[in-house]
């Protein structure tokens, strides 16, 4: 049972730090980043190459970076540009987006699933006294919730999370204040392509890599972003543990409904209180 | 015609509108005024039925409307305009006059376009016109159908003064000509005293004076409350 | 506001009194939406000229290439529902596989369980799949946005994922063999594996599918729905309920893409649980933004695009996914009206260059026709 827990608890985590940039990029740009997915994915597979040829840690260091790095390419050559057009034109931006990314990851690395080795430090398990258990997924729970708290911290005190809460809020506004609206923007996205690329790496030894990762983990965050709220960042971070939660102990009790859970969730939290995810900014 | 009672509306805590009272002549302007947050909107609001009140009843014609829906109310002959200009940003002038029209049963379109002088807008969009024509657009919305009460939430909102006399005393004739009842809030006093044969005065989601315009204008109160404040 | 406002006399009000001595003078709304609408004819004409131009390609085209046409056909009904969904109400739905789906498996399973003549079987799928849109619009029409693309999406998923659980009826990824008995529209419905014999009907289904969509969006309802979605407020405001009409209009695309998924299953005779995936919808929608959502001419000229350029694209590592990205992504920045978008502009750049050379008609003239029907059409 405390394993089930722990495990729910490993998988929350990753959605945790995915549905973070998720609802990063959502808040600020109004977007629905059906790429984010896709980035995940590809994060895990570039940390494969890294950390076959150098070390994981090193993978774990550069794969975010590389990432942000292209976010903020994607932010300034292209979601600027339909800012002002409908959200929808967004999406399928971001679409498109995931299209290119399967077709690459299927052309370098193939279609048959991989595995990454955790690095030897983290290779066994660990007693917990109560349970003995893989050591690696420790430290994505301490990572995750490092890196999460590190984010509501620098949201809450810095200047820069000030200027994204308040663009968040209101675009026209925080503009008018005198705040960089568009670098904030690139500022976000890149955080938010980062996050995914960490959470890529991140399950890289501890999920199976497949084409099909990004898809199937994305459709669960979205399922964390609107459950928790969009445009929220709190929200989604408590769903996320939940939804781990929820996921795992309901894969053992019973299964043949698990399958249904997480979909079932989103429906009805949509139907209830769509404001949570529409807000004011997405209404059409 | 109109009449309110007690009507009261609270966004959580806060009493956007407070137990008004008020009651609106068949065929007469009606104008409602106030300063900034005084609840002008929110009244128009929930006579319009875009919100329900918390408390209180709208009468119309003597029938009670306080939970009717929105577009029932259109054909019992409450219309609207939006402070915010509510236009259909994609079809041509003469498209939504047109779908609008057919919807209240308006023979003659063509009238009110005259009348709003928007003859050369009709085969362009919203965005392809100036500001005070959106405006009409929209008041001519609301004029279709030839409703038996017009609540119009400040038509001259963004017009300059000349603007905005032209455009009330054309308003003021043909409501007057065609026997519809209008709710006038405006912020413009100037407008305000020239066409409205009653005022009600709200401060803060209450009725702080009610009256003819002269007399409305001597009310210690209402200089206090209203030209006290929008002048500081 | 301009002069015309401080123009405004006691003239002005005599003309707004019902005139019946004579006609108000300037220009009317009847007058200019029948100004606007001066395109119609062109487009029906081009309509009638592309439908039985079409009826020919059998005898133009190779088997190989009229196998891909019908693929394209049926994508393109799929698409031509989601892009219709999108054009007259701006609701974007990801979930429309599941009624494509649901059609194919309804047909399917009416066709091995119950002994009904092949029209019947046909009708009890297509019934299937619009029930099935019908009751989703009915729970999800009022959502605003982009939450309802999510939810539309989480509905998909669930079908989804009781079809796969429904693995006794849809043999899941494997897939489902079908064999459909019995005559339908004079020939056996075997014969309708062969390209050449489904030709007629395949086209029939999508040049219908056009003209219906078409003849909606232009009458009343098209114009209101269209209202709806420009501003829904306002419409409620002018006395309209805007909620029946919504789950109408949703319907209307469920019908269409059940058909699509009856189409599929009479060319194929094959269903798998990949019908049901939201890729299925993802493809479709990709489509029918790539070909233009503002005209019925658009998602299914997408549909053909893509055929094409995935069946271009298989014998060189098949990157059709990276290239079709790629050209969704240019679309949606350059010209999100799509390629029938690009077609216009390449047309108004041709006719004034042909305006400037007026004096030489002689060869542009027949390209100038057909141009303009196709671009009548594409309105």
């Amino acid at each position: 049972m405390f394993v089930q827990v722990l495990n729910g608890l490993a998988f929350g985590v990753l959605l945790l730090v995915l549905s973070s940039g998720l609802a990063l990029i959502f808040g600020l740009r109004g977007v629905v980043n059906f790429a984010h997915g896709a980035i995940y994915m590809l994060a895990a597979y570039v940390a494969l190459s890294i950390s076959d040829r150098t070390s994981f840690w090193i993978a774990l260091l550069t794969v975010p970076i590389l990432l942000a790095l292209a976010g903020l390419l994607i932010d300034r050559y292209g979601l600027r540009f339909l800012v002002g057009r409908t959200p929808l034109d967004m999406v399928l931006l971001t679409f498109g987006i995931t299209f290119v990314v399967a077709d690459v990851v299927q052309t370098v690395w193939g279609t048959e699933a991989r595995t990454i080795d955790p690095p030897a430090v983290l290779a066994g398990t660990t007693d917990l006294g109560f349970a003995t258990y893989p050591t690696y997924r420790l430290f994505v729970i301490a990572i995750g919730l490092l890196v999460c708290a590190g984010l509501m911290a620098w949201l809450k005190l810095s200047r820069t999370g000030l200027f994204v809460r308040a663009s968040g809020d209101d675009r026209v506004t925080a503009g008018a204040m005198g705040v960089n609206v568009d670098r904030v923007s690139a500022t976000v996205v890149a955080l938010g392509f980062g996050l995914a690329g960490l959470a890529g790496v991140l399950a890289g030894p501890y999920l199976t890599l497949s084409p099909a990762m990004g898809t199937e983990i994305l459709i669960t965050t979205f399922i964390v972003v609107v459950v928790g709220g969009l445009g929220s960042i709190g929200g989604p971070m408590i769903a996320a543990l939940l939804i781990g939660l929820v996921n795992a102990l309901a894969t053992v009790q019973a299964p043949t409904l698990a399958a249904y859970v997480p979909y079932l969730l989103m429906l009805v939290v949509l139907l209830l209180r769509p404001q949570g995810i529409a807000g004011r900014r997405t209404a059409l | 015609m109109l009449k309110l009672d007690d009507l009261t509306f609270a966004y959580g805590s806060v009493k956007a509108v407070n137990q008004v009272s008020l009651e609106v002549e068949k065929g007469s302007i009606h104008g409602l005024i106030g300063p900034n947050g005084a609840g002008k909107s929110t009244c128009i609001d929930l006579i319009s039925g875009r919100l329900r009140p918390t408390a209180g009843t709208v009468h119309f014609g003597g029938l009670d409307i306080t939970r009717m829906a929105g577009p029932r109310r259109r054909h019992i002959g409450i219309a609207r305009s939006f402070q915010r200009i509510s236009v259909y940003p994609e079809l041509t002038v003469a498209d939504q006059l047109d779908v609008a029209a057919h919807l209240v049963g308006e023979k003659d379109v063509d009238a009110v376009v005259a009348a709003l002088s928007l003859e050369q807008c009709l085969p362009h969009t919203p965005a392809e016109i100036g500001y005070g024509e959106q405006r009409r657009v929209d008041i001519a919305l609301a004029l279709l159908g030839a409703p038996a009460l017009v609540l119009l939430d400040e038509p001259a909102a963004g017009l300059s003064r000349e603007e905005s006399i032209a455009l009330a005393d054309h308003l003021a004739a043909l409501v007057r000509e065609r026997g519809m009842t209008v709710v006038l809030v405006e912020h413009h006093l100037e407008v305000v005293y020239r066409v409205c044969d009653r005022l009600t005065v709200l401060a803060q989601g209450a009725v702080i004076a009610d009256g003819e315009p002269q007399q409305v204008r001597r009310d210690p109160q209402v200089m206090e409350a209203y030209l006290g404040r929008s002048a500081a | 506001m301009t002069s015309s406002t401080t123009e405004m006399t006691a003239g002005d009000l005599a003309g707004a009194q019902p005139a019946d001595d004579l006609p108000t003078p300037g220009p009317t709304v009847a007058g200019t939406l029948r100004h606007a609408r001066r395109s119609a004819r062109w487009q029906a004409v081009g309509w009638l000229v592309l439908a039985i131009a079409g009826l020919g390609a059998p005898w133009v085209i190779s088997l190989y290439q009229l196998q891909l046409a019908q693929q394209a056909i049926v994508m393109g009904v799929l698409a031509l529902s989601i892009g219709w969904l999108l054009r007259q109400t701006g609701q974007l739905s990801f979930g429309h596989a599941a009624f494509y789906g649901i059609a194919g498996y309804g047909t399917a399973y009416v066709a091995e369980h119950a002994d009904l003549p092949i029209g019947l079987t046909l009708l009890t799928g297509i019934a299937c799949g619009t029930l099935a849109a019908l009751v989703v619009g009915l729970i999800t029409i009022r959502v605003p946005g982009i939450a309802f693309a999510m939810l539309t999406l989480a509905i998909g998923m669930l079908v989804w994922v009781a079809g796969g659980q429904l693995h006794s009826i849809t043999r899941g990824a494997d897939g489902l063999n079908v064999q459909l008995e019995g005559s339908l529209l004079g020939k056996d419905v075997v014969m309708y594996g062969n390209p050449v014999e489904a030709w007629p009907v395949v086209w029939g289904v999508l040049m219908i599918s056009m003209a219906v969509l078409w003849i909606l969006s232009r009458s009343t309802w098209g114009r209101r729905l269209a209202s709806i979605r420009d501003n829904e407020e306002r419409m409620r405001f002018s006395g309209y309920a805007t909620y029946w009409p919504r789950v109408l209009a949703f319907t209307v695309s469920g019908v269409l893409a059940s058909v699509a998924g009856s189409l599929n299953l009479v060319t194929t005779s094959f269903i798998s649980l990949n019908a049901l995936f939201w890729s299925t919808s993802g493809l479709a929608l990709i489509v029918a933004v790539i070909g233009g959502v503002r005209s019925v001419l658009g998602p299914p000229l997408g549909a053909v695009l893509f055929i094409l350029l995935q069946n271009y694209l298989a014998g060189s590592g098949n990157h059709y996914q990276a290239v079709l990205g790629v050209v969704l992504i240019v679309m949606v920045l350059v010209a999100p009206g799509g390629f029938v978008e690009i077609l216009e502009r390449g047309f108004a750049a041709l006719t004034s260059r042909i305006r400037i050379r007026r004096g030489v008609p002689g060869s542009s003239t027949p390209t100038h026709q057909t141009r303009g029907a196709r671009r009548a059409e594409a309105r």
